[in-house]
């Protein structure tokens, strides 16, 4: 997935864990935990609101790399 | 079209009447070798232990389900408080168990529907016995499932829906987040795909056994509407377009 994300940096700043992320975002725990692993990708509200939560851009979070054997 | 999706066609229709033919045969040679008859006896035994098989279910799905959903549910009791890394393993395992035991509890009311609807014998003795089992099973059933639902929705407040509604499946699903929503939807796509295999091959089985074993219309009348059913995905898709 060409989508890379410091989804787990941006909390550890914060100091909150998934639960309170989730709780924040309005979305579950399982769904944080899923993005962090790069098993799913935001939709671009999600990933807007969690920036706002952070204070910071949504390219300071998720970053779209083209896959080098795309290329 | 081009040549290839014509000859490809053509091939898997020489498959299915490959396969049509054998299946007819041997329903044929199965009804002469008295087949018909080995299947009378056992359903009539089947007809005489039924209240064992509706005990039986409940030792093997029912016991199990619930067993599987207590220890889920002592793990999600003390996943609160757990760390990140800690909290993805833990939920993996609780969430298989969970949803292990909502499986096991539907594969339960699918089959003691199933055993009453054919074994169901209006002249014997026991008949309401069987009956009163059969209600206790499908209630023991409908109250699990419920009192799994509400369990989730305490452990997450955000999931609404009230499972005793109709409207419950519409409401829990507004009330999952975008992830679960496309888990969801992407389950009931693959449901969907292996609905509408099968329903073909039923309408094809019921088809031959008619013509072989006159099993009647009123199986193919079912395939055919079941069919339809998924067919319908056409109109909503449509529709959800506009």
């Amino acid at each position: 997935m060409p989508l890379v994300n410091y989804l787990k940096v941006q909390r550890a700043k914060l100091g909150i864990n998934q639960a309170e992320l989730g709780k924040l975002a309005e979305v579950s725990r399982q769904t944080i935990s899923s993005i962090e692993r790069g098993e799913y990708s935001p939709s671009v509200t999600l990933a807007l609101k969690i920036a706002r939560i952070f204070d910071v851009s949504v390219e300071d979070i998720f970053i779209y790399e083209e896959d080098s054997s795309d290329e | 079209m081009n040549k290839k999706s014509i000859y490809r066609i053509i091939f898997l229709l020489f498959i299915g009447g490959v396969i049509g033919a054998v299946f007819s045969v041997g329903l044929l040679k199965f009804g002469e070798a008295g087949g018909l008859a080995k299947l009378s006896e056992i359903g009539n035994f089947l007809v005489d232990i039924n209240i064992y098989i509706f005990v039986l279910l409940v030792f093997v799905l029912f016991i199990p389900s619930v067993y599987l959903f207590m220890k889920a549910k002592k793990v999600y009791e003390k996943i609160d408080v757990m760390s990140d890394d800690e909290y993805e393993e833990k939920d993996n395992i609780a969430k298989k168990k969970l949803d292990t035991a909502l499986t096991l509890n539907s594969i339960f009311m699918v089959l003691n529907f199933l055993v009453y609807g054919t074994t169901l014998d209006k002249t014997s003795d026991n008949f309401l016995i069987v009956l009163m089992v059969f209600l206790t099973n499908i209630l023991a059933m409908a109250l699990f499932e419920i009192y799994v639902i509400r369990f989730i929705q305490r452990k997450d407040t955000r999931l609404k829906g009230d499972p005793t509604t109709f409207k419950f499946t519409k409401d829990f699903i507004e009330s999952c987040d975008e992830a679960e929503k496309l888990r969801i939807y992407k389950s009931g796509y693959h449901a969907f795909q292996s609905s509408r295999s099968a329903s073909l091959g039923f309408i094809l089985i019921t088809i031959i056994s008619n013509m072989v074993l006159e099993t009647g219309a009123l199986p193919i009348v079912i395939s055919c509407i079941w069919m339809l059913e998924n067919v319908a995905s056409y109109g909503y898709y449509s529709v959800y377009k506009k």
